[in-house]
């Protein structure tokens, strides 16, 4: 069932202060990897500790024993020592969860330990600990002990039951909280990595009981394809939660030796013993799976708005909805709906589907989707609902979609190009839609004008001095109100005497009454009212 | 009153019928685009009754082409178009009025005028209650009735079939549908709201903070909050808390050190009561004096002076319900910058702040 270890175990014993025997260093790892482990290591604190922390790191074995153990060990030390964030004691004596020598650690970490018994004393003195406000940490086979002893499982979050996905393999990792400070290490995104793991059986790993951050990638054909259970298919790799008033961190990873000099893993452990010891306060409310995961929930929400069409109920859309306004605020969760949402405009989703996801993604889409719904901007039935999306989203690249778009797409859809472009006052438009202020189409003519006059600007300014003489019937108001806009815009820009140049072009005799009387007002908006030149 | 122009030829009917009976002749000219009357230059004012999501167009068109405007509130369906609405009337002058015509009766003017000269003392908190909303059905997609052009009817709004939602066609029961409106509290924030900044003075500002709850239909064609509640705070303090009646009584009711003072259609009501006896001094404030909201329109068209619900105070009002809105719609505790009229730090606050236009529609 298990690997054989590689390398012999060599105990170096000292006497500590309390008198206590302590292992705390390996004879055999080999210089090179000390020095991987080193380099690994994080420089500085995730956070600055309130005060001196010390982290009691526990090893003993009454079942199998891990190879990687003296490594993690090592790097569990070389870590507080370099960052400053704890102090580790390694120790593999029982008599160290008495409460007079247990009282004075922070936090537990338990390296891979396996089949631990506690007797009744020291179960009374480690739930204290734990119920009082300290913490437990938990690593690899750190779920493997406890099977007489339920409430500590429970505190755990999880009990050893196979690894279908064994050291050998290359496993997926999705990030389940992509936004939560504790998956930072990996980015918000999910990775492949050569490692055990571990399955734990319900009850005692649940999502109703801790903050699950990572789990396996179902996604991934090689790592589902080693599921064996139904249960498989959420299976946790990282978790934090709550206990009494103390914190438990488990990490999964940490069966091979080369977990130990990855700087990503060490720096989750770091992030998740800093939270463990008090120091990093980070969310903990156990959430639900949402996953891109095959089957997932959000996948089957998805596949309803798939098929919605109108008149059918709106129940799935309205649970999604729901999910996605849980995650506004988290934007590597908002990224994953994203994907789901043009995923539905990629689909052969009936119109009132796309609609829908088409507002959706006018919310939370970025410049990921951009390219998606862009595609729908020249087809005239689909171009209103991809303006919708595309309007409200900022940055560039919703920019540069549209002006490529602009003079490949006719009729209703180009006016409404014109207007995005115009709401979104993007300066490069400008000289695209000077030219069409003069086309033949009204509507057209009248959507540039309006589009020029949001723009502002000297392109816009320049254009629309020009079609001032020349526009007539319903183009003509449109162009002098864009005109005048420019002005407008002009002083609030602080350059006046532009502005009355313009206001004064305006005041002509000529011009229609209403406009003359928008000019005089701007005219004496920039001199002042009283002067001369009113 | 020489044109009307409506989307449903039944309306646009019954109302040439109207006006032409009481003139006694066939004068009265019907159009479908609302741009071919409005580009008229022989017609000075227009009043604007319409669906929310239509309220900028017209409005906008219509002070562009130098016309006074009597327009229903609430003065927007977005903040986006209010704002563009009032800079507009400003830019040409025009004369304006918006629909709040609590403004024109007496109790109301009496409650903010005793309010604002501090007969409760400083006033520290508001309520306001409004309507509760309802869900609806899920309805199949049907054909258009005979006489309505359904996509002017749309307009702006993104594109959906004809259901026969609300009665007798489209005309009512559009407000419980957020394309269109925001429901019943965008419906009354154009009323008690309006009320309740007169009362304050913050008439032509905004509040600061808001944050709120409301309550969805989950399912049918409805989707406007049945219930809500939300609580703005603005910059000198005052907090106002609007939410629908089951929560709130229904009306406005001012908070001060020294008691308060409620108000609603025809109710007013005071503790200690009489202070609804007091006078308000000659040297006192006085508040703009209207008692016939459409005749104070006309005598403004006439004077050019400013009407009694001006278009910047109709924008203030709405925008505290659609803040409301977008503060429940994300569920976050919003800052709102009432100046710039942006939300500080919010993204996704922000883009609700506008609602996209269909095809050829711009303001």
């Amino acid at each position: 069932m298990y690997r054989s270890m590689r390398f012999a175990r060599i105990a170096l014993v000292v006497t500590c202060s309390f008198s206590l025997l302590l292992s705390c260093a390996w004879a055999d790892i080999p210089a090179n990897e000390v020095e991987k482990i080193e380099q690994a290591a994080p420089a500085k604190p995730t956070v600055e500790p309130a005060k001196h922390r010390k982290l009691l790191v526990f090893d003993l074995c009454k079942g199998f024993k891990h190879g990687s153990i003296p490594y993690i060990d090592k790097a569990l030390q070389v870590m507080g020592e370099k960052t400053g964030a704890y102090e580790a004691v390694v120790s593999n004596d029982m008599l160290m969860f008495k409460s007079e020598n247990l009282n004075q650690f922070d936090a537990v970490c338990f390296n891979n330990t396996t089949r631990l018994k506690f007797d009744e004393p020291l179960r009374d003195s480690l739930m204290r600990f734990v119920k009082g406000g300290k913490g437990i940490v938990g690593i690899h086979a750190a779920t493997d002990n406890f099977y007489d002893w339920p409430e500590a499982a429970k505190m755990m979050g999880g009990q050893f039951c196979g690894h279908p996905w064994g050291g050998g393999g290359t496993w997926a990792i999705k990030i389940d909280e992509p936004d939560h400070p504790l998956t930072a290490a990996f980015k918000g995104k999910g990775f492949k990595i050569k490692d055990e793991i571990y399955r734990t059986k319900e009850p005692f790993y649940s999502r109703a009981q801790q903050l699950v951050l990572m789990s396996l990638d179902m996604s991934d054909e090689a790592t589902r394809k080693r599921a064996e259970q139904p249960s498989d298919k959420d299976t946790g790799i990282s978790w934090v939660k709550t206990y009494g008033k103390g914190r438990v961190f488990y990490c999964s990873l940490g069966h091979n030796n080369e977990i130990a000099w990855n700087p990503a893993i060490l720096r989750h452990y770091l992030d998740g013993i800093q939270f463990a010891l008090g120091d990093y306060k980070v969310d903990t409310k156990p959430r639900p799976m949402v996953s891109s995961g095959k089957g997932s929930e959000m996948e089957q929400l998805l596949a309803k708005v798939k098929t919605y069409d109108w008149g059918q109920s709106r129940l799935a859309l309205t649970e999604l909805s729901d999910k996605i306004k849980e995650a506004y605020g988290s934007p590597g969760k908002l990224r994953e709906f994203e994907k789901g949402l043009m995923g539905v405009l990629e689909s052969d989703a009936p119109y009132a589907g796309k609609q829908w996801a088409c507002r959706k993604l006018s919310i939370i889409g970025t410049e990921q989707c951009v390219p998606t719904v862009a595609k729908m901007l020249t087809d005239e039935k689909l171009s209103d609902m991809a303006r919708y999306a595309l309007e409200r989203i900022p940055g560039d690249a919703v920019d540069v979609a549209l002006i490529a778009n602009l003079n490949k797409a006719r009729g209703k859809a180009r006016i409404g190009i014109v207007n995005t472009l115009g709401e979104r006052r993007c300066p490069v438009a400008a000289p695209m839609i000077a030219k069409l202020v003069d086309n033949e189409d009204e509507l057209l003519a009248c959507a540039a004008a309006a589009a020029l006059g949001k723009i502002g600007g000297s392109e816009a300014t320049k254009a629309l001095a020009k079609a001032k003489d020349k526009a007539s019937g319903k183009l003509r108001p449109v162009v002098l109100d864009a005109y005048l806009k420019c002005a407008d815009q002009l002083v609030a820009d602080g350059k006046k005497k532009q502005a009355y140049a313009i206001y004064k072009e305006l005041y002509d005799p000529d011009m229609p009454a209403i406009i003359r009387t928008a000019a005089l007002r701007g005219m004496v908006s920039v001199t002042g009212a009283g002067t001369k030149e009113k | 009153m020489v044109a009307v122009c409506d989307v449903d030829e039944k309306h646009r009917n019954r109302a040439k019928k109207l006006i032409d009976d009481r003139y006694g002749n066939k004068d009265c000219k019907t159009y479908l685009n609302l741009r071919e009357l409005i580009a008229r230059q022989d017609i000075d004012a227009l009043s604007l009754a319409l669906p929310d999501h239509w309220h900028s167009i017209p409005a906008i068109t219509g002070a562009r082409a130098g016309k006074d405007m009597y327009a229903e509130k609430p003065l927007a369906r977005t903040i986006h178009e209010g704002r563009a609405m009032a800079n507009a009337v400003h830019r040409y002058g025009v004369v304006w009025q918006t629909g709040s015509q609590q403004r024109s009766s007496g109790n109301f003017h009496r409650a903010c005028e005793l309010v604002r000269n501090g007969r409760i003392g400083k006033v520290y908190k508001v309520e306001v209650g409004l309507p509760t909303g309802r869900g609806g059905n899920t309805l199949p997609a049907a054909p258009v009735p005979e006489g309505l052009d359904w996509d002017w009817w749309l307009g702006p709004a993104l594109w959906r079939p004809y259901q026969a939602f609300g009665r007798n066609g489209p005309h009512w029961d559009w407000r419980w549908i957020m394309d269109f409106s925001g429901g019943q509290l965008t419906d009354w924030a154009g009323h008690h709201i309006d009320i309740a900044h007169w009362g304050l003075g913050l008439e032509r500002t905004g509040p600061v903070e808001i944050g709120g709850k409301g309550v969805y239909p989950k399912d049918g064609i409805y989707n406007t909050p049945t219930a809500y509640k939300f609580t703005c705070k603005y910059a000198n303090g005052v907090v106002m808390i609007v939410a629908n009646n089951k929560q709130i009584p229904q009306g406005t009711k001012w908070y001060g050190e020294n008691g308060w003072i409620y108000v609603r259609r025809g109710k007013l009501q005071a503790d200690p009561p009489d202070v609804l006896n007091e006078t308000i001094g000659p040297n006192e404030i006085k508040l703009y004096e209207s008692r016939d909201h459409q005749g104070n329109f006309l005598e403004c068209v006439k004077s050019r002076k400013e009407t009694v619900a001006p278009i910047e105070i109709g924008h203030r009002s709405i925008s505290v319900g659609l803040l409301g809105e977008i503060a429940m719609l994300t569920e976050q505790k919003l800052r709102w910058d009432p100046d710039k009229e942006r939300f500080i730090g919010n993204d996704t606050a922000n883009r609700m702040l506008l609602r996209p236009m269909r095809g050829p529609w711009h303001i």
